[in-house]
């Protein structure tokens, strides 16, 4: 071979290495603005402006306390909010405080929204000699960076603010796919119910099953901001039974009518830890998981779906496709014991119209996700693939006698791993991609307490109580027609004592996911065949940014399909980081 | 003809149940921001119930001149000894020319504070930064004292119910203290500067003009 063959021969092998391992790559690039002291503490949005420029929100507040014990105590703090303006690169434009007093009285801000190409700003006011919470919503004038005009008042809920013993009330705004209609949810404050005493003064024990009072209220606004469809102390409640329902998702469809999906109190029993350290004997009763679907239209006809009694569901989302019709996707369960273990993932499509059942598509989770998501079957996997026989053997005698000393209970969770992800309780994601395909992500979360205690030489014991939140690997499913396709991404993370405000982002471009997690970009294919992720060096501490000493990371947003918006802070220092994936 | 104007009647009233009463959009925040709070006071007339125990019927007018600050005038009548330590600091000192147990014949003092305030929220509910100048001159058989105190105040002010207020404050500042005698004896003035502070408390009533 002459040297003239070695040299196309080499040229040839070193484009074959770098295509293929681009094709393995994600291509991730992190931009960032110009360090800026921000006004406030925290940011608590950003949304993306028609001219391709970015505006943010930050919170922060004036005033102070002093306390001495609890005896003197001197508090005073209003709520501050601040508007910050960037250009397209990410740099400061402009940063002014958004006022929100209003004849005098100090409003509270509740959500920033983009409604028919205007910005408005809800905000709400508890007046407290009508025991009512308002919600008024004010024009936001891009040029002044001001609102503009009056507060026109929305919504109302029942607040009886001075007195104790109540639950907060709350509004929730959201708005149709097409941004044609907006609702409004309101909720009372509720008076908490005392648990009854014993006359030791012990509570007794009573299920929280069928006491709440799940009624609520909602507006539905079309875009003149006109009420289309309203109801007062609303209730999802079943023919013919006594199981009440609160709202675990809803929305608002194109022609303004709304859907509620309501959640059966017996499923947040069952998924709650609690429930088992209780030991409660009424186990039994976890028959009920059902869903209920309840479409509200504008002239107050009503339609009901309800998921059969025999398929136990631990959590489900609405979802719109192009044609109008209602894809619910969720989580089945299995009972074991007093825990519903999520085993696999469920879409039922409905008709828009009156709700009749078009297609329900049900699928467990693989052998070979199950493997990988529940790390007792991944260290089971490598005894078994040990060479070392004499160990293995060992190992699987002393594994032989933990199983014959468990009782019939601990031997059910133990088995469940092997057709359930154990630690995943909720929806993370669901979306539908441009083809009508419903895609879930799913992520094992759960949480560690260590209480350790610590004797110092003088006899003084000090316990303390660690709260480790885990955030560890993903489930990425896809319903592609009649077939589901699955596939995991595995990472683990622990945040202490505190949890994460927002675990990961999630973004669903051209059949692709495209995931944001703690320092990881992951992104699947059309049909989940690969799952690829790329190191995010804005999270990493090598990447230095002149005059921020430590960057720290406390909120994100995904703007757009394939953006993702992060400010690094350091006290009043601030950096926006642009990720973009392609 | 009856049947006829019954069945419209009827469709008439089923059409008006079968429609939806629907709640609209108001414009009108004053009617829902109306608590009956005075949260918007332009001034402040206030006792200060602290000044009580030096002795001092103190009475303050606070004005707002904008959304942060404002400025507050006081006057106050002694109508007792009272108890004032830094006097009583004083009066150890120079006690064998001014006896501290002289009977006090009459006792005046005014003030002058610009105030701070935190979030655009003057006058009402918030942190306020003060700075004051009071003096005060207390005249017994022999002589009279004067107190001039300049001090900085970081204090907070409430609403209680829909117009009462409240202040509570911490006070740092510098006493610029004088013994005169009054009398024929020719007895030398003493001049004494030491430390001011404390904590001060009082109530008023907002008012909105």
């Amino acid at each position: 071979m002459n040297f003239s063959k070695i040299s196309i021969l080499l040229f040839l092998i070193i484009v074959c290495t770098n295509t293929s391992l681009a094709q393995g790559q994600i291509n991730v690039q992190e931009r960032h603005g110009d360090l800026f002291e921000q006004e406030g503490r925290g940011f608590i949005d950003v949304v993306e402006l028609p001219n391709g420029g970015y505006m943010s929100l930050s919170t922060g507040s004036a005033g102070g306390a002093f306390s001495l014990g609890n005896i003197i105590r001197f508090v005073q703090y209003k709520a501050l909010h601040y508007v910050q303006v960037y250009d397209k690169n990410l740099n400061l434009v402009e940063q002014k405080q958004l006022d929100l007093d209003h004849l005098g009285k100090n409003l509270a801000f509740e959500k920033l929204v983009k409604f028919q190409n205007e910005f408005y700003v809800f905000s709400t006011f508890v007046n407290e000699k009508n025991k009512k919470k308002y919600l008024f919503y004010s024009k936001f004038d891009m040029d002044k960076r001001a609102l503009e005009g009056s507060f026109i008042k929305v919504a109302e809920v029942k607040d009886p603010a001075a007195k104790t013993g109540y639950s907060e009330s709350s509004f929730d705004i959201t708005l149709s796919k097409d941004e044609k209609y907006m609702v409004v949810f309101g909720k009372d404050a509720e008076l908490i119910k005392k648990e009854r005493k014993s006359f030791f003064g012990k509570s007794s024990k009573q299920s929280k099953i069928g006491t709440h009072d799940f009624n609520f209220t909602f507006w539905v606004l079309d875009k003149d901001f006109e009420i289309i469809n309203y109801e007062k102390n609303y209730a999802v409640t079943l023919k013919e039974s006594s199981d009440k329902f609160y709202v675990r998702d809803f929305a608002v469809d194109d022609k303004g009518a709304i859907y509620i999906l309501g959640k059966n109190d017996v499923v947040d029993e069952l998924t709650r830890a609690e429930v088992k350290s209780n030991k409660r004997a009424t186990w039994v009763d976890i028959n009920k998981s059902a869903f209920v679907l309840e479409k509200i239209n504008p002239d107050g006809k009503t339609e009901q779906y309800i998921t059969s009694e025999n398929d136990l569901l631990v959590d489900m989302n609405i979802l719109f496709d192009k044609k109008g019709h209602i894809n619910l996707v969720g989580l089945n369960g299995e009972q074991v014991y007093a825990k519903l273990a999520t085993t696999g993932v469920s879409r039922i499509v409905l008709d828009n119209d009156n709700l009749d059942e078009i297609s329900n598509v049900n699928d467990n989770f693989t052998e070979d996700v199950l493997e990988h998501v529940n790390d007792i079957m991944e260290s089971e996997k490598s005894i078994d693939n040990m060479r070392n026989e004499n160990r293995k053997s060992r190992i699987q005698k002393k594994t032989d006698k933990k199983l014959a000393k468990m009782t019939p209970e601990e031997k059910a969770y133990f088995d469940i791993k092997k057709r359930a992800a154990l630690n995943v309780n909720s929806i993370a994601f669901s979306g539908l991609d441009e083809n009508g395909d419903a895609m879930i992500v799913l992520e094992e979360q759960h949480l560690e307490i260590v209480t350790s205690s610590y004797t110092d030489a003088n006899g003084r014991t000090t316990t303390t109580t660690t709260y480790y939140y885990h955030y560890d690997d993903l489930i990425f499913t896809k319903f592609i027609g009649d077939d589901v396709v699955q596939n995991y991404y595995k990472k683990s993370f622990v945040s202490i004592n505190s949890p994460l405000q927002k675990s990961m982002d999630v973004s669903l471009k051209d059949g692709e996911l495209t995931v944001m997690t703690q320092g990881h970009i992951v992104k699947s294919d059309g049909d989940l065949s690969k799952v690829r992720d790329a190191e995010l060096k804005a999270f990493s501490r090598s990447e230095k940014i002149p005059g921020m000493k430590r960057k720290y990371f406390t909120y994100r947003k995904t703007v757009n399909e394939d953006t993702i918006l992060a400010p690094a802070q350091n006290g009043k220092k601030v950096v926006w980081y642009k990720i973009t994936v392609d | 003809m009856t049947r006829i104007v019954l069945f419209f009647c009827i469709g008439y009233t089923l059409n008006a149940f079968s429609q939806k009463d629907l709640p609209t959009t108001d414009s009108n925040a004053k009617y829902y921001l109306d608590d009956g709070k005075n949260t918007d006071a332009d001034a402040d007339f206030r006792i200060a119930a602290t000044s009580l125990i030096t002795g001092f019927l103190d009475l303050a007018y606070e004005q707002r001149i904008n959304h942060t600050y404002s400025v507050e005038l006081g006057g106050g009548y002694q109508f007792n000894k009272g108890v004032d330590v830094f006097k009583l600091v004083d009066d150890g000192v120079v006690s064998l020319s001014f006896p501290s147990d002289e009977e006090l014949t009459k006792g005046m003092g005014f003030s002058l504070t610009a105030k701070r305030y935190g979030g655009e929220e003057a006058i009402s509910q918030m942190t306020f930064q003060a700075l004051t100048y009071r003096n005060r001159t207390s005249t017994f058989e022999t002589y009279k004292y004067n107190a001039q105190d300049i001090f900085y105040t970081l204090g907070w002010k409430y609403l209680l119910s829909n117009s009462i207020s409240a202040q509570a404050g911490f006070n740092a500042g510098l006493r610029l203290s004088k013994y005169a005698h009054t009398g024929t004896a020719r007895i030398k003035d003493v001049k004494k500067t030491g430390f001011y502070g404390g904590f001060s408390a009082g109530f008023g009533c907002y008012i909105k003009y």
